[in-house]
């Protein structure tokens, strides 16, 4: 699952997969902006099947929040 | 193109008329699209928008709801927002759009400083409801029945009752006189100091800037913008410029729905914030790393419905690299740039008359002039009425009787490029105006806080903190104070970083501490 969420966001970032570790922060050191989290997440529910609430969205703020809640979800 | 024509837009004298009339000369158009709640695509026409308007207007004229009451509007994208705002300010009414994005104590603390005796809100507000009602009914706006909440999951009751009332021969909403030079919306907006200043906005001023935006630019097909309604550019120029074109306007009302809603409504124009544009480039190249292969303009077009020619970008400063990017991809990508306070439009680049890193051509009826320290300057019928209950705040921005916009900017040939602000308001990439004095006076409440700057650093936010040395409280009080104020804030006003400072800052003569020294 981690290194899932690691792909997707080397992929969409340019930061390389091996610099981003569960404790990045999709803002600061991803330098994703919300509507970046937003449409990544809505990659993820359509992935996993799943329909995560926007007031859920607005509480991921590193690699580690987005990977707890989609296990515990999906 | 130095002096390419105006377009030539419907006229519009009032927002009633500019609906009437479209309802009477195309009422089987399709005015909106949306996505419904079970996933299928509903249309409204011109006739079933005004019908409904009608109703609504008249059922709460029947609630009491008249003669200059003011209304709030809290709630995500929605048909209903957008029926029940012109509901409101064609019955003489004031529409209050609320950032539905602010903690329930700003929401509360702008309902009571703009004067609301109703809320209209949508379902996501309903826990929040018995707070506002607490902390509003003895507001000196609230009648006797205290401050009135009215969900707008009713809206079809509304609809019905009004319909019903209308049928009986109540014409109270459809004949109620409208003083196009009154206030009819009050818009709080970040202000360079303190508490929001709520900008007031009339019939005139509206109407106005439709027209004049759309004599910039030409659209052909559908329109769509995902920007909250409550932001005056995703509301007047995002809809109600697409409205007044007599073309289909999409609803967005989820923006992480925009590219599935985008492949439904294939859209020729959409209307967005820089931030939009950030992430659709990163799409972009996610896409052309999964396929291998480089993005071309087919792609890309395919990417954004088939239709789409344009994209108008304004609410905050777009770097010019991607105005050349989507020129390499067949899509003009127009720059412009406004302020609430001029409901909202001065200026945007045209198809035919642009000039890359600028922001275009100042609208047509309107004059923007640059004074002699540099600061943009405007004056035109879209020009607020003033700042609500702050006859100080309206001088001083209307110094001359031209508006001061606290940008500084040039005019080369005909175009205006903005070059900074002449005060500190902080502008996000997402269009939010940010006051840093409004944070600063968070963190300066605390005893342990001697000074506090806030400001902008690598698109986020930013704060140093010189202490209070008899304080004596540890970087980690700090720590702690900074989330326990960001946890008060929606995510585009959090503060990402604190720097503790050692010494003081360094301040001007009239002791104001000069942001320019700050070492960010």
């Amino acid at each position: 699952m981690l290194q899932e969420i690691i792909d997707v966001l080397a992929q969409y970032t340019d930061v390389p997969a091996e610099e981003i570790n569960e404790s990045s922060d999709l803002i600061e050191d991803l330098e994703l902006n919300s509507f970046d989290v937003i449409t990544i997440v809505s990659d993820f529910e359509d992935q996993y099947g799943i329909r995560i609430p926007d007031d859920q969205i607005m509480e991921f703020h590193t690699v580690a929040d987005i990977e707890a809640y989609l296990e515990k979800e999906k | 193109m130095k002096n390419y024509p105006p377009y030539n837009p419907p006229a519009v004298e009032d927002l009633r008329q500019m609906i009437v009339s479209k309802a009477e000369s195309n009422p089987d158009g399709i005015a909106f699209m949306y996505t419904g709640d079970d996933g299928t695509v509903q249309t409204v026409t011109y006739a079933r928008f005004r019908a409904d308007v009608d109703a609504v207007g008249t059922y709460f004229h029947s609630q009491g709801i008249v003669e200059g009451k003011h209304v709030a509007l809290l709630g995500v994208n929605s048909y209903e927002w957008l029926a029940t705002f012109f509901a409101i300010v064609n019955g003489g009414n004031v529409v209050l759009p609320l950032d539905a994005r602010q903690p329930a104590e700003n929401l509360i603390r702008l309902l009571w400083d703009g004067d609301c005796a109703v809320l209209a809100y949508s379902k996501e507000f309903e826990p929040a409801i018995p707070a506002f009602k607490a902390s509003l009914n003895d507001s000196p706006a609230a009648d006797a029945r205290g401050f009135l909440a009215l969900p707008l999951t009713s809206f079809s009751d509304w609809v019905r009752e009004g319909e019903k009332l209308i049928a009986q021969g109540d014409r109270s909403f459809t004949d109620c006189e409208i003083d196009v030079h009154d206030m009819c919306a009050l818009v709080f907006t970040s202000g360079t100091t303190g508490r929001p200043k709520g900008v007031m906005l009339s019939q005139d001023n509206i109407a106005a800037n439709i027209v004049q935006a759309s004599q910039s630019y030409d659209l052909v097909g559908t329109g769509l913008s995902p920007l909250p309604m409550h932001h005056m550019f995703g509301l007047i120029v995002g809809h109600l410029m697409v409205f007044n074109y007599n073309r289909p306007c999409y609803i967005v009302r989820n923006i992480r729905n925009v590219m599935k809603d985008i492949q439904i409504a294939k859209p020729t124009c959409i209307f967005v914030v820089p931030m939009i544009i950030e992430t659709f480039a990163k799409q972009f190249r996610i896409m052309a790393k999964r396929t291998g292969a480089q993005m071309t303009p087919e792609m890309v077009k395919t990417a954004l419905g088939g239709n789409l020619t344009d994209i108008i970008c304004g609410g905050a400063p777009l770097p010019v690299g991607y105005v050349l990017m989507f020129r390499q991809f067949g899509i003009n990508l127009l720059n412009g740039y406004g302020i609430t306070e001029c409901s909202p439009v001065l200026a945007v680049n045209r198809v035919m008359d642009y000039c890359d890193g600028s922001v275009g051509p100042a609208l047509f009826d309107t004059e923007v002039m640059i004074d002699e320290d540099g600061e943009i300057l405007a004056r035109g019928r879209n020009v607020m009425l003033g700042y609500y209950k702050n006859p100080e705040a309206t001088a001083e921005a209307m110094k001359g009787g031209w508006f001061h916009t606290g940008d500084l900017g040039k005019i080369d040939d005909h175009y205006i490029f903005i070059t900074g602000r002449a005060k500190n308001l902080i502008i996000t990439s997402s269009g939010e105006n940010i006051s840093p004095e409004e944070l600063e006076d968070k963190f300066l409440a605390d005893p342990a806080v001697a000074e506090a700057v806030v400001y902008e650093k690598d698109n986020n936010l930013a704060v140093q903190i010189f202490p209070e040395k008899e304080a004596g409280a540890p970087e980690e009080y700090f720590k702690a104070l900074l989330k326990k104020i960001n946890s008060g804030e929606p995510g585009y006003r959090q503060i990402r970083s604190l720097v503790m400072r050692a010494e003081p800052f360094v301040r001007n003569s009239t002791g104001k501490i000069v942001r320019a020294l700050i070492e960010k």
